[in-house]
This record gives structure tokens, C-alpha cells and sequence, in this order.
């Protein structure tokens, strides 16, 4: 896509995205507009880490529920306002990552997602048993709504519904600040060199566990305040919400759209809620349905969806005009065997 | 005191010791040869003095600071660059910006300045470019400065590998078989571009199974076998050596 192009089709997507309330004020259309617009800033929190470093955290819904606790908790027992919660959320969420990202980043790839898997299961397990505070099993009800003072007319439910659905997308413009500021330039030369090859930027002086511990962070306290607007547009809070299950669906965005790209993010995370609606697929089926498109993904197109797209760079080889072996790693010739002392 | 102090340096991969106890200096501005037979231990030491992997024993001091329990990035912005064995590149990177992820390490580095560009390091941002640059025409390369790096050859990898340990001027620069692959015409120029940039005060610590050349470069010649050090000296020396030609030819 050219400048213009691109320029042109995001306009119109923006245009669309503002004006969806005028053509359908279903709330099951805007639900499903809203589930979206939340999926597209939790997933690219999630791809901070993810798609940038290869750093994935199964811990990641954990900072989404501790954002949506905080305001559950703090909004249903000490009638805290949705903002001071919600800094309460991120500040926690912060505290947590910070703690956690030094001693768990020690791990390579596999023993770092299992680390945060039981980092995760033991938050649900927290958010299950600490019944005094998380209302257990039971789920926090009730969560007011911020909207609820200044929302009048005729139909409150529907305004309130709508309000709420544009609150996300002023999160998902924010969050899409926030992605496209940390993954491009030198930090995101940075971070696609990590993916590339940690061994060369470490001896180029890149601190590779500060980067890792970074995305982290960041993902974390972004998915803390994404959690903490969750909760009062469902108005409950379950520790589901801590579970596994909810990192499938983020794999499932990132990984369907195509990780490390902010457009792949943003389709991936339109379709995967989209799509189940449309077909009405049964929710059980569903987890069976991810796992199989996931893994086809992986091996057919590992770029995500965008990855058909994009246009490669440079295109074919380039030819050698300098020297050697265009074929890569073998070392022929002078490599191994000796000269010989003359 | 030697830019470069190796003392009794030991890694051992289950009970066989890679290398063994070796001790070596490399003063400034000398060009140092680093030979032996496969499997003696050479690439081992490299990745023990750049703390790509964690010596058994022993110490090693650069520049004046212990980097004996050093992070492998903390020895490059001390100002020691590598090559390795088997080329290495960015491959989702342009060529130039190959460069200046490594110039940039060597700045002044705030995450958030960097995010939010604030106007201090848009000076950064051109020096960097700059140097790039420089590297890029050094090397020969500038023609191909917004290729992508996955799509080089083999030999210009090869090329932007040793201009990614210049860029940031290292004062140390170790090289892991600069010739392996690399036609003859090249190999010259290449020779000349190590003595060159060794006239402008850069030391060099050179791995290499080219004869010719390591003997016409090197000041100093350090012959590893089985792990242990077994001679050091200057190239004519070696090269008469009973011991040497033993480890290389086997017993005559």
C-alpha cells in the first residue's frame, strides 16, 4: 500500500469504527463491536511481548484481571471512583510485572511460559479462594458503571452501551499510540534484532533482559487498564477472567493476524471475535476450533494473515558481487582446512 | 598493561576441558593471530572473553576492568566488537540499519527519549547515520544500504558483520575466520583494511586457518591445541616450531 492509500483506507476504517452505532444500536451489534475494539488493545499489549521479542507470557490475562479486580473490588466495596482505580490497577499491575519480570526472564523461551503459567494459576487460584475480597466462586457483582450519573433519555441501557463502546476505541487509539511509539525506530530495531538474533545484539551492546523486561512491563500495566474498563462494562468480575483460556484467544489474534504488526493485531483481534459470533459456533467447540486453526497457522503462513500482504522487502537475492558462497552457512574452502605452517 | 589479560582461563563441556588454564595478553594496537587445530579451543576462548559463555575458572580483565562476570553486552559497550564463526546478521533489518543498532548501543540510552524522539537524540540519531555511512563506503557496501540483510549473499554477510563490530570504534576487535569462504582478491583487500584500520589504533585478536594470511598480519601468533596453549610468538618463530607443526601435521 502506498502513503496515500494506506492514509485513505484508515481514514475510512476510522470513519466506520465512529459511525457503527448509527447503523445498528442492536446491543448484541455493539457487545460484539465493543468485545472488539477491547480485544484490539489488550492483543496488542499482549504483542508487545509476544511478537516483539518472542517473549510469551501466559501470565498476561493475570494483569488484565488485576486490573478488572481492582476496579471491582475497589469500585463494589469503597465506592472508589472508575479513574482512581484504575491507577490503583495499573500501579499493582506495575508492581507485579516489576517483580516478577527479573527472576522469570532468567528462563528461556518454554521454561519463561511455563513459569508465567504458573504464575497465572496461582492468581486464579488467589482471585478463587480469598473469598472475603474476591467474592470467590461467586464473582464480583455489580460493578457501576462511570457512565451512570450523566446517562439519561430513553434509553439508558442502550447510551450506556454505546458510551462504553466508544471509551474502547479511544483506549484502542491510545493503545495504538503507545505500540507504534515503543516498535518503531530505534527501540523497535532493537527489538526485531533480539528476535532475530540475541547472541549478535548482545555483542552489539543491546541488554537483551532489559528489553524483554520492558515489553513486559509495559504489556502488563497496559493490560491492567484495559481490565480495569472491562469490568464495569460487564459489571462482574470472575476469575475465569485470570484463566488460560483468554491467553488461547490472544495467541489465536496474534498469531491469525500476525504477530509483531500492528494491522495483523488489530484484524486478528476483529476477526477471532467477530467470526465465532457470525457462525454461532457453539463455545465448547470453540477452544477445539482455535487450537486447530492456530496450529495451521503456524505451519502454513507463521506471518499471520497480514503476512500475505505485506510486501516482502528487497524482493529476490541480490546478486553476488562481492565474494563467496551464496549458499549460505558452509564454510568450503579455506574454512577448515589448514594452509599448513609453510 | 595489556589492553587484553587472559589468566588461567579454564571451560570445560562434561569433564573434557575446552580450554585449559590458558593465559595470554594482546597489547594495544598489536594484531594477535589465534591458531590451532579444530576443536583446540579458539572460538571457546572468544565466547569466554565476550561473556557469551561463563568461564569455569580464571579471569579476564579489558581495558583495565575485570569482565571476568560481565554480561556479554556490557563487554561490547566497553568497546569490544566481534565476528563469528558462522555469519551472523539481522536478517529483518535493512543493511544500514544493521549498522546503526550497533551504533546506537554506544549512545547515551533512555527508552523513553527514544520513544518520544526528544530533541537530544535526534543529534545522536545523525552521528549514528553518519558513522553508518562511513562503515557502509569502508566496507564497500553503501550500494546495498537499504537491501534487507536476509537477502545478502554469504559474502556480503560477511562484509556487514566485520563493519557491525567497527561502527561504534571499538578499541578491541576480535575476528572468528575473516577468510572462511571468502574468494582470494578479497582476502586481500581485506588485509588491507585490517592493517588500516590497525594504523588508526584499533587492536585486533584474529582467529584464522589462512596461513598466509595471519602469518603476514599478526604481530603475535598464539597457537592453541586440546585446549592448552602451546606456543606464542612471532609468526617466523612459530613457524619453525617442532610443537606447532606436530599439533597441525601430526607426529612425522
Amino acid at each position: 500500500m502506498s502513503g496515500k492509500g494506506q492514509r485513505a483506507v484508515i481514514s475510512a476504517l476510522f470513519v466506520a469504527c465512529l459511525t457503527l452505532p448509527l447503523f445498528s444500536q442492536s446491543p448484541y451489534v455493539l457487545y460484539v463491536a465493543t468485545l472488539s475494539a477491547m480485544y484490539i488493545a489488550y492483543a496488542l499489549s499482549f504483542d508487545l511481548g509476544a511478537g516483539h521479542v518472542g517473549a510469551i507470557s501466559l501470565a498476561h490475562p493475570l494483569f488484565f484481571g488485576i486490573g478488572a479486580y481492582s476496579v471491582g473490588i475497589l469500585g463494589t466495596k469503597a465506592n472508589s471512583p472508575l479513574w482512581v482505580a484504575g491507577l490503583v490497577a495499573i500501579v499493582l499491575a506495575f508492581l507485579l510485572a516489576f517483580l516478577v519480570a527479573r527472576p522469570a526472564f532468567r528462563l528461556k523461551e518454554i521454561s519463561f511460559a511455563i513459569a508465567t503459567l504458573g504464575l497465572a494459576l496461582s492468581g486464579q487460584l488467589i482471585a478463587l479462594n480469598w473469598v472475603e475480597v474476591t467474592e470467590g466462586p461467586g464473582c464480583i457483582n455489580g460493578i457501576a458503571s462511570p457512565f451512570s450519573g450523566w446517562i439519561g433519555g430513553e434509553n439508558p441501557y442502550v447510551a450506556n452501551r454505546m458510551a462504553f463502546y466508544y471509551l474502547f476505541l479511544v483506549a484502542d487509539l491510545v493503545v495504538i499510540l503507545v505500540y507504534v511509539l515503543l516498535t518503531r525506530g530505534r527501540i523497535g530495531r532493537v527489538l526485531t534484532a533480539i528476535r532475530n538474533d540475541e547472541v549478535l545484539a548482545a555483542s552489539n551492546g543491546v541488554d537483551i533482559l532489559r528489553y524483554k523486561r520492558f515489553t513486559f512491563i509495559a504489556g502488563a500495566c497496559i493490560a491492567s487498564a484495559i481490565g480495569a474498563l472491562w469490568a464495569p462494562y460487564m459489571t462482574i468480575v470472575c476469575p475465569d477472567h485470570l484463566g488460560v483460556a483468554y491467553t488461547n484467544t490472544l495467541l489465536m489474534i496474534v498469531f491469525v493476524g500476525g504477530a509483531g504488526n500492528v494491522w495483523g493485531v488489530i484484524l486478528g483481534a476483529v476477526l477471532v471475535t467477530v467470526i465465532p459470533e457470525v457462525l454461532r459456533i457453539e463455545p465448547t467447540w470453540r477452544m477445539e476450533l482455535f487450537g486447530v486453526v492456530l496450529l495451521m497457522m503456524i505451519i502454513v503462513q507463521p506471518n499471520g494473515l497480514v503476512g500475505l500482504f505485506k510486501r516482502r522487502r528487497g524482493g529476490a537475492m541480490v546478486s553476488d558481487t562481492v565474494a563467496g558462497h551464496p549458499n549460505g552457512e558452509g564454510t568450503p574452502g579455506g574454512g577448515e582446512t589448514p594452509n599448513g605452517p609453510p | 598493561m595489556a589492553l587484553l589479560e587472559v589468566a588461567q582461563l579454564v571451560k570445560r563441556y562434561f569433564g573434557v576441558a575446552a580450554v585449559d588454564h590458558v593465559n595470554m595478553e594482546v597489547s594495544r594496537g598489536q594484531i594477535v593471530g589465534l591458531i590451532g587445530p579444530n576443536g583446540s579451543g579458539k572460538t571457546t576462548l572468544f565466547d569466554c572473553v565476550t561473556r557469551h559463555l561463563s568461564a569455569d575458572g580464571g579471569q579476564v580483565s579489558f581495558n583495565g576492568s575485570d569482565i571476568s562476570h560481565a554480561l556479554a553486552h556490557e563487554v561490547a559497550l566497553l568497546g569490544c566488537g566481534r565476528t563469528f564463526q558462522t555469519v551472523r546478521v539481522f536478517e529483518d533489518l535493512s543493511v544500514r540499519e544493521n549498522l546503526l543498532l550497533a551504533a546506537q548501543q554506544h549512545q547515551e540510552d533512555s527508552i523513553i527519549k527514544r520513544a518520544i524522539r526528544a530533541p537530544s537524540i535526534r543529534v545522536f540519531d545523525n552521528a549514528a547515520l553518519e558513522q553508518c555511512d562511513e562503515a557502509l563506503v569502508f566496507v564497500g557496501l553503501a550500494r546495498l544500504r537499504e537491501e534487507r540483510a536476509g537477502n545478502l549473499s554469504y559474502g556480503q554477510r560477511k562484509l556487514l558483520a566485520f563493519a557491525g563490530c567497527l561502527v561504534f570504534n571499538p578499541c578491541l576487535v576480535l575476528l572468528d575466520e575473516p577468510t572462511a569462504a571468502v574468494n582470494p582478491s578479497m582476502i586481500k583487500k581485506m588485509k588491507e583494511q585490517i592493517r588500516e584500520l590497525n594504523g588508526r589504533g584499533i587492536t585486533f585478536l584474529i582467529i584464522e586457518h589462512n596461513m598466509d594470511f595471519i602469518m603476514d598480519l599478526a604481530d603475535q601468533i598464539v597457537v592453541l591445541d586440546r585446549g592448552q596453549k602451546i606456543a606464542e610468538g612471532e609468526p617466523r618463530a612459530i613457524q619453525a616450531n617442532e610443537q606447532v607443526l606436530e599439533a597441525y601435521l601430526g607426529r612425522q
